[in-house]
């Protein structure tokens, strides 16, 4: 085994090496133009995905040289069993992609902690081993790609779709690495045996190669959508695309200038003071509150999903933030030599959030910024440079943005609206006390817009709901329009719903190809996922037609998949699962039985089973 | 119950606000009857600024420091008083204010971002320190005493927030010498020489006068109580003489001297009782005050010894009938004219040995759209500002200007009435001000313009008489009062008056509309709030209170003025009678101009109370201009300002119409009319 392992290693040593060189000198000269370390998620798949090719194109063409009849004999023709030569082949490619793609990684991580000022955190130590595993998990897809049967062998590139698609962060993130790297290889495993192309033997190896397979006839099922989408956004009917959107739907609402969406809000309000109100907004300037992020900032992530640093032009320093101290780290931007740590307070406290940083507010001085970490603002005081806490919404909830209005501060937070008065924002000794809290009346995930009118005695609050219109993650669209008095009193002024602009069937488009496996990819892209409070819906059950459209597609895939098994060679255990599997998992999996089981007529050599 | 007869009350107005009509108003009136009528000048003449922007002698009279050009290209220049030439010492500046170090070397040249010396005979220039920033540095004078300047900034504590206050001297060297360091506000000093002998704190509500021996010790001698007034003159004279500018124990500000136990002699006043001291002047041989000027009714100076005074009476001789103000030097003095029909400020230079007087910088004004050379307007040609009394219904005695088209036959003409803003401000006399009222007059209406009670320069009682009634209370009827006396002086068409104003003169405005529509037939507001007690409550809440709170806590000061915050009662019967809790009452056509960025007004009350009208249908045109503050610095926006006022008192009360807007002005009106009205935009 260790023969074969070492000329497959002397095959591949120099690519293995120049991809080495090559990747360092890419990392090099990136590191000179930024802190590759602090880098957002769109980099990093940058990263990942030119990986992921790279073991893409090595498992197709080791494997792809030897699978040629002769080679491929020649291959198995040893006093070894084909597992282990198959685990000879794979720890030379493992071994090949460690030294092209993590150890380059690893080199640089390590020039970062002990060679500069930059922040280094145990998160920045995962990266390679990340890379390593993306990268091993193409190579597992390619070789698999070349030893399968042709008519499924692109299914294991669904594990490169599953790598992508997982929302866990860090160490969640190499376990889902890991074990898509575990199922690639299980599933190379599977396929590497001398009458290649055959289909699976056993429980384990059927369930191996099908749910692959499977997904992949789902994913298929999503893309045809989307390409259906395109073909009807080219024929000008789609409602994102019409030149008129759907009357009342929630693309007029999308496309309305904030004013426009307030008085649409308050077209149905009755209340004695809706006349006035119409003519106010009318008047008024529609202040949109901003959010700063879509997702909550993950202590450990390996990407930074908000930005990191700030710079005080004034005393030369960028301060970035480190997840491991969880305070900022001071770096003086002339020399890049370190420059201090900037936690909160006089004693410099750890910061109890991942931190974002924005412009400053009103009133704040030369240099001075803004820094919202979970419940808190924070004030940087360039003058002292000190970070002072300013406001803190209760325990438990969560600053999205801030925005001035007029002399008070609006802040958004995942659960309510704060206004604060603005006069004390910078002198003041303690925390600002809000004057109004108005709760949301919906989910945060759900939340499109929240927009706001100053009126003389209280503010207009208009909340739109749509961010999932067209998907089934979330509620149905609507618009609320509530009134906050100056007293605080909060009275709902007027609710609208908005039509989806789309048929039932679009709208849940990813659940009735297969609920079945619409459970399985929920569960697979949020494994080792920590709930984003922020993202929270207030999804609906699915409607008794959807389900009903489902159920027909789920029978008719148990009648297809009875018809089809008793034109294949199954034991009767074997006929009966994969009769159940199309009654469950509907047409994905009479798709996967007509790939991986081959038709009687055509081929009777071979004769599939379940033990 | 016994309810309150309107006609009643008209009578009992009638009856005690009969004006006191000295002969002087009526020979004014019959002066102003017999000139030549005005020619109509172009509106863009009435908002000409002028070249040269500050100025500053030197203490031994040998030079002038200026500042010439636009906000946007400005230099500094030197006068040098012997040869008359001008030199130039820098070229681009952001300057606004020039000062001389005691030595006359050095010229001190503070723009909004630093302060720095140049020298004046071209040896070198340095940033002394920054200004503004989170210290909030600020350039209060040069130092009297030697070549330094003095700096206030507040001190922070570790946390980056205000702690305290310092008062500093830099050196010309740019070494720096902290003289005072307080928790309290420094709000004063006086220097022995070069040593700090007083110092002023604000202590609570109070303003505290420090004695410091020459041991250093510290001994509190005066206490001045909230609102009271006493600036402590910055020179100490031989024989421990410290003088203050305050109104402890009266109600004018005048010139007091402190004696070491802390008790107060009485040194000089208004002569005519009316007025505050406005501005005092230095004697240059030993710092010390020489001449007091005063704003009252009439502008008016006085000199305190015998030969100042002959000096001043030589002065007031060729300058007659004009405000006057003096920047002292040894061998000359600076004399700064401004007169009520004299548009722009004009520079004299006063040889104190020869008693001759040479005009001097004498630049044309500039357009203020496009900075080309202009004119001022000929003053012959402009209405002069007539000083008018009248005893308002409770017997106070109030005063105010009124400006009369030359050669027209003032019963006849429509009267715009004029109101300041603030209300803590005032109409100064013999100033031509803004151009509102001149251009105003220029188009056939009587421009009254009361300095109600309230207003400043009056002294102290006068400033506190309204007692908080700020609605349609009594300061309103003040303005009532004023021009029913005005009318009766047979000076205004009683059925064509129309009220203008800014801030304060807004809400006055909207006050007029909605309470005396009788009397008034239109209004003019810029940025009005449309109740102020909502306002003054909204103030309150932002960052604006603390700009407010230079000396008194912002709603210390509310209450030191009757307006506490915290009194419910108070503010509950001042939104009661507020425009926009009775925007049913206003039937008159009303023209409102806000900003979108004002922090003293808050545009949404502007709207909120828009709203309101248009909702009721009534006549109102609403401008705003989303970018401008409290002030609009635009210049189109002026004009247009100009224009609209025009036009609006034109259709309703029947003055001159104005030229029609151009291009600009017209896309300006056009992108930010949120209501309309009847607006002529060609």
């Amino acid at each position: 085994m260790l023969d074969i392992a070492r000329s497959e290693w002397m095959r591949y040593r120099w690519w293995f090496l120049a991809c080495a060189l090559a990747h360092v000198l890419v990392l090099v000269f990136f590191n000179r133009l930024v802190d590759l370390g602090q880098q957002p998620l769109n980099v990093y798949r940058l990263f990942a995905g030119v990986y992921a090719l790279a073991g893409l194109l090595l498992g197709l063409h080791q494997m792809g040289t030897w699978r040629r009849p002769n080679q491929w004999l020649n291959l198995l023709h040893r006093p070894l069993a084909p597992r282990r030569i198959a685990i000879a082949l794979l720890a030379t490619a493992g071994a090949g992609l460690a030294v092209s793609v993590a150890l380059p990684t690893l080199a640089t991580v390590a020039w970062q902690a002990w060679g500069t000022a930059r922040v280094v955190d145990p998160r920045h130590v995962m990266l390679p081993l990340g890379g390593w595993l993306i990268a091993l998990c193409g190579y597992a897809a390619g070789a698999y790609g070349m030893l399968a049967n042709r008519r499924y062998a692109a299914s294991a590139l669904v594990l490169l779709c599953w790598v992508g698609a997982a929302h866990a962060t860090g160490i969640g993130a190499i376990g889902v690495q890991l074990l898509a790297c575990a199922c690639g290889i299980a599933m190379v495993l599977v396929a590497f045996r001398p009458d290649l192309g055959a289909p699976p033997r056993g429980f384990l190896s059927t369930v191996l190669v099908a749910l692959p397979v499977q997904v992949g006839v789902y994913v298929g099922i999503l893309v045809l959508a989307f390409l259906a989408e395109l073909l009807w956004i080219m024929l000008g009917t789609h409602p994102a695309n019409m030149v008129t959107p759907p009357r009342g739907g929630y693309t007029e609402t999308e496309r309305m200038a904030p004013r426009e969406r307030m008085l649409a809000g308050l077209a149905g309000a009755t209340l004695a003071d809706a006349p006035l109100w119409r003519e106010q907004v009318a008047l008024s300037e529609v202040h949109a509150m901003g959010r700063l992020f879509v997702d909550l900032p993950v202590r450990g992530a390996m990407s930074n999903g908000v930005d990191a640093e700030f710079d005080d032009a004034d005393a030369r320093v960028r301060w970035t933030f480190s997840h491991a101290a969880m305070r900022y780290q001071g770096r003086n931007m002339a020399d890049g030599r370190a420059a201090g740590t900037l936690g909160i307070g006089a004693d410099g406290q750890a910061f109890a959030a991942i931190p974002t940083v924005t412009d400053p507010l009103p009133g704040m001085g030369h240099g001075d910024m803004t820094i919202v970490a979970g419940n808190t603002l924070y004030r940087y005081v360039a003058s002292v440079r000190r970070v002072v806490p300013r406001i803190a919404l209760p325990e438990g909830e969560y600053l999205l943005g801030i925005t001035s209005v007029g002399g008070s501060l609006v802040a958004q937070g995942d659960k309510a609206v704060y206004v604060f008065d603005g006069r004390h924002l910078v002198d003041g000794d303690g925390l600002l006390a809000p004057r109004q809290r108005i709760a949301i009346p919906g989910a945060p995930g759900d939340l499109t817009r929240a927009e706001l009118v100053e009126a003389v005695d209280g503010y207009l609050l208009s909340f739109t709901f749509t961010w999932h219109a067209s998907d089934m993650r979330g509620v149905a669209p609507y618009q609320t329009v509530l009134w906050v008095s100056d007293a605080g009193k909060v009275v709902p002024v007027a609710t609208r719903t908005m039509g989806s602009d789309y048929p039932l069937l679009h709208r849940y488009r990813s659940w009735w190809p297969s609920p079945a496996l619409y459970v399985v990819r929920e569960v697979a892209t949020h494994l080792f996922a920590r709930a984003d409070p922020i993202q929270r819906t207030d999804a609906p059950p699915v409607p008794v037609q959807v389900r009903l459209w489902a159920a027909m597609g789920m029978l008719a895939s148990l009648v297809a998949g009875a018809w089809m098994v008793r034109r294949r060679r199954l034991s009767l255990p074997a006929a009966v699962a994969w009769t159940a599997a199309c009654g469950l998992i509907g047409p994905p999996a009479v798709v996967s039985l007509g790939l991986i089981v081959p038709a009687a007529e055509r081929d009777t050599a071979s004769v599939p089973a379940i033990a | 119950m016994i309810t309150f007869r309107p006609w009643l009350g008209a009578l009992f107005a009638l009856v005690f606000s009969m004006p006191i009509l000295g002969n002087d108003f009526q020979h004014d009136v019959r002066i102003e009857a017999a000139r030549a009528v005005a020619t109509r000048f172009p509106r863009e003449a009435f908002l000409q600024k002028p070249s040269i922007v500050a100025t500053a002698m030197a203490p031994d009279g040998g030079s002038v420091a200026f500042l010439r050009g636009g906000d946007d290209a400005r230099s500094v220049w030197i006068l040098d008083v012997a040869t008359g030439g001008e030199r130039m010492l820098l070229a681009h500046t952001e300057a606004t204010r020039v000062a001389w170090t005691r030595d006359s070397r050095w010229l001190v040249v503070a723009s909004p971002g630093r302060l720095s010396v140049l020298s004046a005979i071209g040896r070198g220039a340095r940033v002394l320190t920054t200004l503004s920033g989170p210290e909030a540095r600020e350039f209060l004078d040069p130092d009297p005493s030697r070549a330094a300047v003095l700096v206030r900034e507040r001190t922070l504590d570790s946390l980056g927030r205000p702690a305290g206050w310092r008062l500093s001297r830099i050196d010309v060297s740019g070494a720096s010498t902290v003289l005072d360091e307080s928790p309290q506000r420094i709000t004063g000093y006086a220097f022995a020489g070069e040593r700090l002998a007083y110092v002023q704190h604000m202590r609570d509500t109070s303003i505290v006068t420090v004695r410091i021996d020459a041991s250093g010790r510290r001994t509190d001698v005066l206490r001045c109580e909230v609102l009271r007034r006493c600036t402590l003159w910055p020179v100490v004279g031989e024989g421990d003489r410290v003088f203050l500018l305050g109104d402890v124990g009266g109600h004018l500000r005048r010139l007091q001297r402190l004696r070491a136990d802390g008790t107060l002699q009485e040194i000089a006043a208004d002569p005519d009782g009316e007025a505050d001291i406005d501005d005092v002047s230095a004697r240059p041989e030993d710092g010390l005050p020489a001449i007091l000027t005063f704003r009252g009714a009439v502008a008016g100076s006085t000199a305190l010894d015998d030969v100042t005074g002959e000096r001043l009476r030589s002065i007031e001789r060729l300058l007659p009938r004009h405000a006057l103000s003096f920047d002292t030097g040894r061998s000359h003095w600076l004399v700064v004219e401004r007169g009520g029909a004299m548009q722009g400020t004009r520079y004299h230079l006063f040889d104190t040995s020869t008693g001759r007087l040479t005009d001097i910088l004498a630049d044309a004004p500039r357009h203020a759209r496009d900075g080309r050379p202009g004119r001022w307007l000929p003053e012959d040609a402009m209405a002069r500002q007539l000083p008018f009394e009248w005893t308002a219904s409770d017997g106070m005695r109030l005063y105010g200007f009124v400006r009369i088209p030359p050669g027209e036959d003032a019963s006849r003409l429509p009267v715009a009435v004029l109101v300041h803003g603030g209300p803590w401000n005032h109409v100064d006399p013999d100033e031509f001000g803004a151009g509102y009222s001149a251009f105003l007059a220029n188009r056939g209406y009587v421009v009254f313009e009361p300095n109600f009670r309230g207003s400043t320069g009056f002294g102290r009682d006068y400033l506190l008489a309204p007692h908080g009634d700020f609605g349609n209370g009594r300061v309103q009827r003040d303005i009532e009062e004023g021009v029913h006396a005005l009318l009766d002086a047979g000076v205004g068409d009683a059925d064509r008056v129309a009220m203008v104003g800014a801030s304060f003169g807004g809400y006055a405005t909207l006050l007029a509309l909605t309470w005396q529509s009788d009397l008034f037939k239109a209004g003019v507001a810029f940025v009005p709030p449309a109740d102020f007690a909502w306002d003054l409550t909204w103030i309150g809440r932002t960052s604006e209170a603390n700009r407010l709170s230079r000396e008194l806590p912002y709603e210390r000061w509310m209450a030191a003025m009757s307006l506490d915050l915290a009194d419910p009662a108070a503010m509950r019967r001042l939104h009661a009678q507020s425009p926009l809790s009775n925007a049913w009452r206003m039937k008159r056509p009303l023209l409102m101009i806000a900003g979108g960025r004002d922090q003293r007004v808050a545009l949404r009350g502007v709207l909120g109370y828009a709203a309101n009208l248009h909702r009721l249908g009534r006549e109102v045109t609403l401008v705003v201009d989303p970018d401008a503050g409290h002030v609009n610095e635009r210049a189109v926006a002026s004009e247009v300002g100009f224009y609209l006022m025009a036009d609006m008192l034109h259709r309703h009360i029947g003055g001159l119409a104005d030229d029609a807007p151009d291009a600009e002005m017209a896309g300006y009106i056009e992108s930010n009319t949120l209501l309309r009205r009847a607006i002529a935009t060609k």
